[in-house]
C-alpha cells in the first residue's frame, strides 16, 4: 500500500470523527443555551439546535472532502506523516473557526431574546414628575 | 427606566387607534397612556410645553426623561414584549433617519390614516 493511500485512509476517518464529535458537543450544549433563551420552549430549542448543528456537519465535511487532494509524490513514512498532520491541522483550525461562529451565532441570538434595560434612543429633555400615572 | 407615559393627541382619530393597539400589547414596563394637554397632564409634568405636546407625540419616562416624535415612536415600541428587538434595529445609526422620516409622515398624514383605523377596527 502506497503512502499517499494511508494518508488517505487515516485523514478521512480522523477528520470525519473530529467533526462528529464537535458538531455532537455543540449540540449537546448549544440545546441547553437555546432552550435558556427561548424560554423554556423546549420544541424551539430543539428545532433551532438542529438546524444550526447540520449547517456545520454540511460545511465541515465539505470542507473535509475538499481538502483531501493532496500535490505531488510521496514515498517515505515522514513525508506521510507531515503531509496527515498538515490536513488534520487545518480541518481543526476549520473547525474550530465554524465552532466559534456557532458559539457568536448562539450569543447573537441571546442578546436578541435578553432585553436591554435601557431605551435604544436618548431623551431630548427633562421634565419634573409629580406623580407616575397608573398603567393602561 | 421603569415606567413610561405616552401623551397622545385624543383630537386625532389615528392617535387614538395607535392609544389602543399600544394598549392591547403585552408590555415589559408598565406604559401610561394620557391624553396631551388635559389636566391629568398638566397635573403630572408641570413643566412640560403642553401645546408642544398636541402636535409631536411624547413620551416620559418615571425619571422625567422626554421623548419627542421617532424617539417617543421607539421607546413605546421598545416597552412592548414583542416590538422591543424592532425597536432597536430601527434605533441604529443607519435607520434612525428611516424611522425620523416614518415619523414625520405619520405626523403629516395621520388625518388620513385615521381612516385607514377605522377600516380595520371598527371599534375604534
Amino acid at each position: 500500500m502506497s503512502v499517499i493511500l494511508v494518508t488517505y485512509l487515516l485523514y478521512v476517518p480522523v477528520s470525519i470523527a473530529i467533526t462528529i464529535w464537535v458538531g455532537r458537543t455543540l449540540y449537546r450544549n448549544g440545546y441547553r443555551f437555546l432552550v435558556d433563551v427561548f424560554g423554556g420552549d423546549e420544541e424551539m430549542a430543539h428545532s433551532v439546535n438542529h438546524l444550526l448543528v447540520v449547517g456545520f456537519y454540511l460545511i465541515n465535511l465539505g470542507y473535509v472532502a475538499l481538502n483531501l487532494r493532496v500535490e505531488g509524490e510521496y514515498y517515505t513514512a515522514r513525508a506521510g506523516v507531515e503531509v496527515l498532520a498538515g490536513k488534520l491541522g487545518t480541518v481543526l483550525v476549520g473547525v474550530g473557526l465554524m465552532h466559534f461562529f456557532n458559539l457568536y451565532v448562539f450569543s447573537r441570538i441571546r442578546a436578541r431574546h435578553i432585553a436591554p434595560p435601557i431605551p435604544p434612543v436618548r431623551p431630548d429633555a427633562r421634565t419634573r414628575v409629580n406623580a407616575q400615572p397608573a398603567a393602561a | 427606566m421603569r415606567a413610561l407615559t405616552v401623551l397622545y393627541d385624543p383630537s386625532c382619530e389615528f392617535c387614538r387607534g395607535a392609544r389602543d393597539w399600544l394598549a392591547a400589547q403585552p408590555k415589559r414596563i408598565p406604559v401610561a397612556l394620557v391624553a396631551a394637554g388635559s389636566a391629568e397632564a398638566r397635573a403630572l409634568y408641570p413643566e412640560l410645553d403642553h401645546d408642544g405636546t398636541l402636535g409631536q407625540l411624547t413620551a416620559v419616562d418615571d425619571a422625567g426623561n422626554v421623548y419627542r416624535e421617532e424617539k417617543a415612536w421607539l421607546t413605546a415600541l421598545w416597552a412592548t414584549r414583542e416590538h422591543h428587538a424592532l425597536a432597536s434595529r430601527l434605533s441604529s445609526a443607519p435607520m434612525l433617519p428611516v424611522a425620523r422620516a416614518a415619523s414625520e409622515w405619520i405626523g403629516r398624514n395621520r388625518g388620513d390614516l385615521g381612516g385607514l383605523i377605522r377600516r380595520f377596527h371598527p371599534a375604534v
